[in-house]
């Protein structure tokens, strides 16, 4: 049978407190190139503290949610060839406890509206 | 990079006041393929998170063609994966609202996307798969000290280590199943007594507390080794009394309280598994005449161990061991109905207990696997669908 080991990563502080930001749908960049390296967008949040992604030319208005089961990051440890094959572990690199939730349909920005003649 | 200028431009084109906004925007940015960590999400119940936190481990555990579990010091979980169409992506240094200052000038914070997933492992809280321990040491049962000098080298052993290698459970659900089993260690290794030699070793120390005149209550460890030393060996003799009895130690000296129960259960399993079927009122006579005097049998002590068949003329009793049933609940229940098609609740429950969750009592798995009906005045369960 197979058994992985799960451990915190190690360090002073444990693992570490990242944050998750949650879309609806898929980013794809333009020319299919992938995402690697490449800006999604700027986010802002309001004074009330809500979130506020600008992402091309649309804006998306989303909420801090605290999640009550958290996330850990798993990187899996052991290179290939240095453990024995069956045996490997797993790191908690991170916890992520809170999360931006982008759950409405991105807005538009329009920025010339076409005149009537 | 890009510069505080042009995210205002885009806030502008945005028609978003910078007013209404916390100073310091971030640009989020996906980093390059070299930093890309290849992650994956799982998760966590808080108690597991709390264990994780606290420097324990946890681990999974699984073959190829199981499901795999996830396993805490003394917990199992099952694990699915959750596909969601949603894009999930995470930041190591995003700043939330309770961190940016309102009071500060406008800024660009440069922050990085680590990785992003669409689906995360879940996990839920499950029973321990702990009937391959039974089938593993049953492969090799100890049956005394002379037969293991005959054994050749190749008959199976395990440690706790090979077990936890076999078994879909978590270290303490295979320490309390191995102390139901009544196993024990030799050499190292865990081994299920024979029942033969299991019943011959209690035999030699209820013959001895009988020849003692002790009571049930308090049966001392010294003497019994001394005088049972010669024909078993001291572990065993120490195991049997540990299997059957609770140890208590009074002025130096160990005794062990002798469980009724446990010596009349290991007796009617002794007079039942010979037979297919026992007149039950023969069998109570049998059965009271085979344990030691001043023990008195009920029916009640046989839960889970024996079934009583009031249908048939005499009424007959039968070998039933819940340890030998599928640990699958439907697969459970569809063997049971096989056996008998409709069951009262005071009949099934022993045979379903163990099934039972923290939120799932013995009514909520009759009303999800069988459906109920009156018969002469009681309420009996049968299945739900045609057993085939």
């Amino acid at each position: 049978m197979v058994q992985l080991r799960l451990c915190r990563a190690g360090g002073g502080g444990g693992p570490g407190e990242w944050l998750l930001l949650e879309l609806q749908g898929e980013v794809e960049a333009r020319d299919g190139a992938g995402l690697a390296g490449r800006l999604l967008g700027d986010l802002h949040f309001t004074r009330q503290g809500a979130p506020v992604l600008l992402v091309g030319h649309h804006i998306l208005y989303g909420k801090v949610v605290h999640l009550e089961k958290p996330l850990a990051v798993l990187t899996k440890a052991g290179v290939a060839g240095e453990a024995p094959p069956g045996s490997g572990y797993y790191r908690a690199t991170a916890l992520i406890r809170k999360k931006l939730l982008f759950k409405t349909r991105p807005k538009p920005i329009i920025t010339n509206l076409p005149k009537k003649a | 990079m890009r510069s505080r200028e042009e995210v205002d431009a885009t806030l502008h084109i945005a028609k978003l006041d910078p007013a209404e906004l916390l100073p310091p925007a971030q640009c989020l940015s996906f980093c390059s393929p070299e930093d890309a960590a290849d992650c994956c999400l799982l998760q966590l119940e808080p108690e597991l998170c709390a264990e994780l936190e606290a420097g324990g481990s946890l681990v999974i555990r699984g073959d190829k063609e199981d499901h795999a579990v996830l396993c805490s010091k003394d917990r199992t979980y099952e694990m699915k994966i959750a596909d969601t169409s949603n894009m999930l992506l995470f930041i190591p240094t995003c700043e939330i609202p309770d961190e940016l200052c309102a009071d500060k000038p406008p800024s660009v914070i440069h922050t990085q996307i680590a990785g992003f997933s669409n689906n995360f492992w879940e996990v839920r809280r499950c029973r321990p798969k702990l009937k391959k321990l039974k089938k593993l040491l049953m492969e090799n049962p100890y049956e005394g000290p002379d037969e293991e000098k005959r054994k050749t080298l190749t008959s199976p052993k395990y440690t706790t280590d090979d077990l936890l290698d076999q078994i879909q459970a978590s270290e303490e659900e295979i320490t309390h199943q191995l102390e139901v089993l009544k196993a024990c260690q030799v050499e190292g290794y865990w081994r299920i007594l024979d029942f033969d030699y299991e019943m011959k070793l209690l035999n030699h120390v209820t013959q001895l507390i009988y020849t003692e005149s002790w009571p049930f209550s308090k049966v001392p460890l010294s003497i019994c080794l001394q005088e049972l030393g010669p024909l078993e060996p001291m572990e065993m003799i120490d195991h049997i009394l540990r299997s059957y009895g609770r140890q208590s130690i009074n002025e130096g000296e160990t005794f062990f309280e002798m469980n009724e129960e446990k010596i009349c259960r290991a007796t009617a399993q002794m007079l039942l598994q010979n037979a297919v079927k026992f007149s039950l009122s023969e069998f109570q006579e049998v059965w009271q005449q085979s344990v030691p005097d001043g023990i008195t049998t009920r029916l009640d002590q046989l839960k889970g161990l024996a079934l009583v068949d009031q249908s048939s003329r005499p009424e007959t009793i039968f070998l039933l061991n819940v340890e030998d049933l599928p640990e699958d609940s439907q697969e459970r229940f569809n063997s049971l109905f096989t056996l008998r098609e409709k069951w009262t609740e005071a009949d099934i429950a022993p045979y379903i207990q163990d099934l039972c969750s923290e939120k799932q009592t013995i009514g909520a798995l009759l009303t999800k696997y069988a459906r109920s009906s009156m018969q002469n005045g009681v309420k009996v369960y049968n299945s739900r669908r045609p057993i085939t």
